[in-house]
């Protein structure tokens, strides 16, 4: 995604260098303010057993991120399983092992209720209103960067082979 | 294993600040250890024993179980066991570990749902050593819901036994390698 970079033009004045007077000179300074959008997620994660019940599997990490979006558009974090647990044999997103929730977003609004984790198509995890910014205090938000804390629950089947599997979640945030 | 489980979120919490790299789009590998596992449930809450037909005839009553199991899928084995972790009481009745007259006993037979092997023939309980009720081999895996056993109990009717209701408690243990 191509993000605008906020531009500066300056005007200004030579500065006099005449003595025993005063002159007033003008600059114009101007900046374009684009809406931009980032987030960042752990490269890591483990979900952890739970007891030797077929508890299933459990972790959790933050999303982190920093916005600022215009005056009528709103802006969305998106989470899709790009890579399925591997190797085979064990749990599988395509077969919808993996579901989350979403805690409270510090600026937006996270996902609501339990969903299956996609391998398909990319799933909403935080929605941002128009004129939502990231930092600084009123009218912007006290936190940053926002987070939003992810939660994640695997099933632990009897059915899966013994041994370590990991897969990949891909995050985007939506084109500003 | 919950140990393990706050200090992973706080080294990841304390990274942020310092690792994190904000952009379009991020990607976090996720991984999950699969271990062997079992447990059991036991069905049959209270198993009442009970006699019929001719005098003196044997008290039985079944037990019956679901287990869900989990084991190598090379090297890999399991096993239930079961032990009388409470003999009969009051006393002057039945008894595993003192019965009143030598002989008596508390047995018996196992039914087993693949991928469990139940055990062979008629088992003798115990208070002291825990008895085989199934075993399991290498990559064994039951279904999601669960597989069905059952135990079978025999225990014998001395006219020693004083009149009255007797209770015992047994133990069923799962394991899984």
């Amino acid at each position: 995604m191509k993000i605008p970079i906020p531009t500066m033009s300056v005007a200004a004045g030579l500065a006099c260098l005449c003595t025993g007077a005063t002159q007033t000179v003008t600059q114009t300074v101007s900046a374009s303010v684009a809406p931009a959008a980032k987030i960042s997620v752990p490269a890591s994660a483990s979900l952890l057993y739970n007891g030797g019940s077929f508890l299933d599997f459990t972790g959790a990490f933050t999303l982190s991120y920093k916005a600022r979006t215009g005056t009528s558009t709103s802006v969305s974090a998106g989470m899709r399983v790009s890579t399925d647990f591997t190797p085979s044999g064990g749990p599988s997103a395509a077969a919808g092992h993996l579901t989350y929730t979403c805690g409270s977003a510090t600026l937006g609004t996270g996902c609501t209720g339990a969903t299956t984790a996609s391998t398909a198509a990319s799933q909403t995890v935080l929605t941002l209103p128009a004129l939502a910014c990231t930092g600084g205090g009123s009218p912007c938000s006290t936190a940053e960067p926002n987070t939003v804390q992810l939660q994640f629950q695997l099933r632990n089947l009897p059915s899966f082979a013994t041994g370590a599997y990991s897969g990949q979640l891909l995050f985007t945030i939506s084109a500003l | 294993m919950r140990l393990f489980h706050c200090p992973v979120l706080l080294v990841l919490a304390a990274a942020l600040p310092i690792s994190a790299q904000f952009a379009s789009s991020g990607t976090t590998t996720m991984s999950v250890t699969v271990q062997p596992e079992a447990a059991i449930r036991i069905d049959t809450a209270v198993t009442t024993l009970t006699s019929t037909g001719t005098a003196f005839s044997n008290y039985t009553g079944t037990t019956a179980f679901t287990y869900k199991i989990r084991t190598l899928a090379s090297g890999g084995s399991g096993a239930i066991q079961l032990q009388v972790t409470a003999d009969f009481s009051p006393a002057n009745g039945p008894s595993v570990a003192s019965p009143p007259t030598a002989g008596d006993q508390l047995t018996y037979v196992c039914t087993v749902s693949a991928p469990g092997t139940g055990c062979t023939g008629t088992q003798v309980a115990s208070t002291t050593v825990a008895t085989s009720v199934s075993t399991f081999g290498a990559n064994a895996s039951s279904t999601s819901n669960g597989n069905s056993g059952s135990v079978s109990w025999t225990l014998t009717n001395d006219p020693a036994y004083r009149t009255g209701s007797y209770t015992a408690t047994t133990t069923l243990t799962i394991s899984a390698t």
